[in-house]
């Protein structure tokens, strides 16, 4: 069983963290750029992209894993507007980066007007920056708890203010739970699932979604980060998948072929869907 | 004894939290388990829907304990703990 993390903080990660992953059959890493605990100036911003561009491929390569990422403002840092526009002024240079897939995980925290400024603005620049009439890749951090429901409403209509110009096969919105997951997936977006047990979802509950919602564009993440959390809750979601009675190749579909499709959208990105093939060894 | 129990206040004597402070602590962790039960139910809800209703006496047990959950009164822990022990 292989497996594409699609969301995972490795940069609060120990490299044992790595070690164990690929030892779990992780093949690839996709890491957004996040808040690290406290509010950082422009220039940390710098150093920190390229950890995400240059140092972490490196760690993540030691253990045959591939490291992709995604380069913004994180939402918690852009109630600051002069600060999140100087660093928005720096993130194109970076998203050209082989292991950059796109613009993410932007969104809203606590769904104010100058987040919603900033996540206008990144989307406007995804736009900007795409090729062959594509935006690049988006990648949404949905808000927290009590704040979810409405921010996940209000990203979606951000998100169709802005036309054709946004494709939602190239969208994914992750942090989905029983309450948003709908409104994502009939909007035509890619719906994230992230096991982070005490604020989020559990590998039970992750299950009962994909059994409600279908496994169609979603994605399931532990979002490890440096909170209380463990990147194989991945795979605990799998096994309780398993133990359910789901089959290989949906499994495969879930964990490897699902975030291979929708990261697929970024030319770069190199892991292609897999099948599962059962053959008769004695007509071979 | 030693020295460094013999200057610690018993159990008893320590201040109790304040109602701010059990809800700072403790409120993440019983909304996550109020989830679980709620997925749980439906989880069993869809079941029943596919393949017809259960007859079990632990479907009985658990609602007795979502009442106590509900109800006004204390002691809530020990009374789930009764709900769910043999009798006799």
């Amino acid at each position: 069983m292989f497996f594409i993390d699609p969301h995972v903080h490795m940069v609060s990660r120990t490299t044992t963290d790595y070690e164990n992953m690929a030892m779990a059959g992780v093949v690839a890493v996709s890491e957004p750029a996040f808040w690290a605990g406290f509010d950082r100036t422009p220039s940390a911003f710098a150093d920190y992209y390229r950890q995400l561009t240059e140092f972490e491929p490196l760690r993540a390569a030691q253990f045959g894993i591939s490291h992709y990422c995604w380069i913004c403002l994180n939402p918690k840092e852009a109630e600051d507007s002069g600060k999140a526009r100087e660093v928005l002024s720096l993130i194109p240079q970076y998203l050209s980066r082989p292991n950059v897939l796109g613009v993410g995980e932007i969104g809203l925290h606590k769904n104010t007007p100058n987040e919603m400024d900033i996540f206008r603005r990144h989307v406007q620049l995804a736009i900007d920056t795409g090729s062959a009439g594509r935006h690049r890749l988006i990648l949404i951090h949905t808000p927290h708890l009590e704040d979810k429901l409405r921010g996940t409403r209000l990203i979606i209509d951000m998100l169709k203010e802005f036309g054709s110009a946004i494709d939602p096969s190239r969208v994914l919105i992750d942090h989905c739970e029983e309450h948003t997951i709908r409104m994502v997936k009939d909007a035509g977006f890619w719906a994230g699932m992230t096991v982070y047990p005490t604020t989020k979802a559990t590998p039970e509950r992750a299950v009962d979604m994909i059994e409600v919602y279908g496994s169609e564009r979603v994605c399931i993440n532990a979002a490890a980060d440096w909170g209380i959390s463990d990147p194989l809750w991945v795979h605990r979601t799998m096994l309780e998948a398993r133990r359910r009675g789901h089959k290989l190749r949906t499994l495969m579909k879930i964990f490897h072929n699902n975030p291979a499709t929708f990261f697929g959208g970024h030319l770069g990105f190199a892991i292609r869907p897999m099948d599962v093939v059962h053959r008769d060894l004695n007509t071979d | 004894m030693n020295r460094h129990d013999a200057t610690e206040p018993t159990d008893a004597a320590v201040e109790p939290l304040s109602g701010g402070r059990v809800l700072e602590l403790y409120f993440l962790k019983a909304r996550a388990a109020s989830l679980d039960i709620a997925a749980m139910l439906d989880r069993l809800s869809r079941a029943e829907q596919s393949l017809g209703p259960v007859n079990d006496e632990r479907k009985v047990r658990l609602k007795s304990a979502l009442h106590v959950l509900a109800d006004e009164a204390g002691d809530k822990a020990r009374r789930i703990q009764e709900i769910f022990s043999i009798k006799g």
